[in-house]
């Protein structure tokens, strides 16, 4: 699926404005903690409802935070589309700090719904169940 | 064990941030002392059998709600081999059994059977005089106040007494005996000593400044009308404060303050919900815990430390059982404002980080903490580092050093 390539791609490499680019005005983001999703506890670790808001926090993350830099590296695998519109992968997200000691960051996987959008496929729903209960320092960028 | 510096807690060493012998006696006199450390949401095991497993200090504990309607707290170590039986992060149980040999305990802690202790086919078997009364899972002290369950690997005085009046104020705010309802988990290991983790939370100057997110919108800044307050002891501390406007004049002096207006306003929309004019309240109990009330997110901040060098933050978001739909979706919005990836804790968890590589290559230098002035006494602003001070002149004492 070459949209996850190519959202994995402008996560990684930037820039991140265009991150949002890949969803629906309306569409909906969530990172959820495998714990509770699997519970149904409605808590999300990002919580984005539109576009915009996804614009908010890549502003946030660009001129509000402080953060050490570092480098994220996204291996996404097993894309399937159970149904029409909707898609599932797993992930593996590696994270390297300016020393270069890179360390596994987050396991999980995605669960996605798709739209046409202005000619476009893209999320109108992206929820990302991690594994790796204990994030390690911060999650600064989205997954 | 080193000396303190002369001047006082207007100074802290370094090496209490990497030292591990202190660390160890930290593990006895400070977690394992006569104190209440958060443990549980009673809503968290609302029903007999519901379990929740935890930590105080680096000892693990299970909290089980009894058939009875109450709530005990165990040490999570079988009393046969030390195996530390419940490996769940939560869950539902009729009975607790140990998986090594299969000792089986009630909800109580009783233990209920031991495999082959008659022996078989007449071989083995325990002693005679083995009576599976006197091996029962180690049952700690518990307390409970308005859904908030504390538990002691000590002996500590009645909780009331101990959080003392001005932090049972604070703490009655939120926890005002309406029913909890849990919203959900978020956990994180930092790479720094638990004791910065107090240091940040009772350092009000940093917010103003540290967070420009905050400052940006006007949830916390040096020149809205503020209180730092301890108990008498000054192990427990509490910061109070209100939404202010926009650009003013502490931002002056504040080089990273950005004008910036959201382009999705929800993520903002705060709505009063408790009585007076404070709209953040963060409070610092001693040992384990931190309340967090910014704006309409409430959440429990547990403190569990894994070596001198890391801990882990175990964040519990809660509301309140049967409220409005419209607020429910208020508190997980503003939920993006805290834990790993909030827009303004992420700031704090990057900083101790960093201030834990600071201090650790010099255990002998020492922090400078004279905000506000020496004392450790209130103050009506939160220009000020007391409440550092008097944590550590508590610390000081309760530690020996």
């Amino acid at each position: 699926m070459d949209l996850f390539a190519e959202y994995c791609d402008a996560l990684d490499e930037g820039p991140l404005d265009e991150w949002p680019s890949f969803f629906t005005p309306d569409a909906v983001y969530r990172i959820v903690a495998r714990e509770n999703f699997t519970r149904g506890l409605p808590l999300a670790l990002m919580l984005c409802e539109s576009r915009a808001m996804m614009e908010d926090r890549v502003r946030a993350i660009q001129e509000l935070s402080m953060y050490a830099p570092r480098v994220m590296r996204h291996v996404v695998s097993a894309v399937r589309e159970p149904e029409p519109d909707a898609v599932t992968a797993s992930y593996a997200v590696f994270e390297t700090p300016p020393e270069g000691d890179t360390r596994v960051f987050s396991t999980g996987r995605y669960l996605g719904r798709l739209a046409l959008d202005d000619g476009m496929v893209r999320f109108s729903e992206l929820t990302v169940v991690y594994d790796t209960a204990l994030i390690p320092t911060s999650l600064i960028y989205p997954l | 064990m080193r000396a303190w510096p002369a001047e006082g807690v207007t100074r802290i060493p370094y090496w209490v941030y990497s030292d591990p012998e202190l660390y160890a006696r930290e593990q006895q006199r400070v977690f394992g002392g006569p104190f209440w450390s958060y443990v549980a949401l009673e809503c968290e095991v609302a029903s007999p059998g519901d379990f929740v497993s935890t930590w105080i200090g680096e000892q693990p504990v299970v909290v089980v709600r009894q058939p009875d309607g109450s709530v005990r707290a165990f040490l999570n170590r079988c009393a046969h081999r030390g195996v530390a039986f419940c490996r769940a992060s939560s869950g539902h149980a009729d009975e607790l059994m140990c998986p090594y040999h299969q000792w089986v305990y009630d909800l109580g802690g009783n233990l209920l059977a031991a495999p082959f202790r008659k022996g078989v086919k007449g071989m083995g078997g325990m002693p005679e005089d083995f009576t599976l009364g006197d091996h029962g899972l180690t049952s700690l002290p518990v307390a409970t106040r308005h859904g908030v369950v504390f538990a002691s690997l000590g002996a500590p005085p009645p909780l009331d007494e101990y959080l003392g009046e001005t932090m049972l104020g604070w703490f009655d705010r939120v926890f005002d005996g309406r029913d909890l309802e849990l919203l959900g988990y978020m956990r994180q290991r930092v790479p720094a000593n638990w004791k910065l983790m107090f240091e940040n939370i009772k350092d009000p100057y940093h917010a103003s400044l540290l967070h420009v997110f905050l400052v940006t919108f006007g949830l916390f800044r040096a020149d809205n009308p503020s209180v730092t307050e301890m108990d008498e002891s000054g192990r427990h501390s509490v910061l109070v404060s209100e939404r202010g406007a926009a650009a003013s004049e502490a931002t002056g002096e504040m080089r990273s303050f950005r004008d910036v207006t959201l382009h999705d306003p929800r993520l903002l929309d705060p709505v009063r919900e408790f009585s007076g004019s404070a709209t953040v309240v963060m409070q610092t109990l001693w040992p384990n815990l931190i309340v967090q009330q910014q704006s309409n997110t409430l959440a429990m901040r547990q403190l569990v430390p894994r070596g001198p060098r890391e801990f882990d933050l175990m964040w519990t978001f809660f509301g309140y059982a049967g409220e409005d739909p419209e607020m429910r979706t208020r508190r997980l919005r503003q939920a993006n404002l805290m834990g790993p990836s909030g827009l303004v804790s992420i700031d704090d968890s990057e900083v101790m980080r960093l201030a834990q590589l600071g201090a650790e290559v010099d255990p002998d230098a020492e922090a400078f903490v004279e905000m506000g002035g020496r004392d450790t006494e209130r103050a009506d602003h939160i220009v000020t580092e007391s409440a550092i001070r008097a944590f550590y002149a508590y610390y000081r004492e309760v530690m020996g050093l």
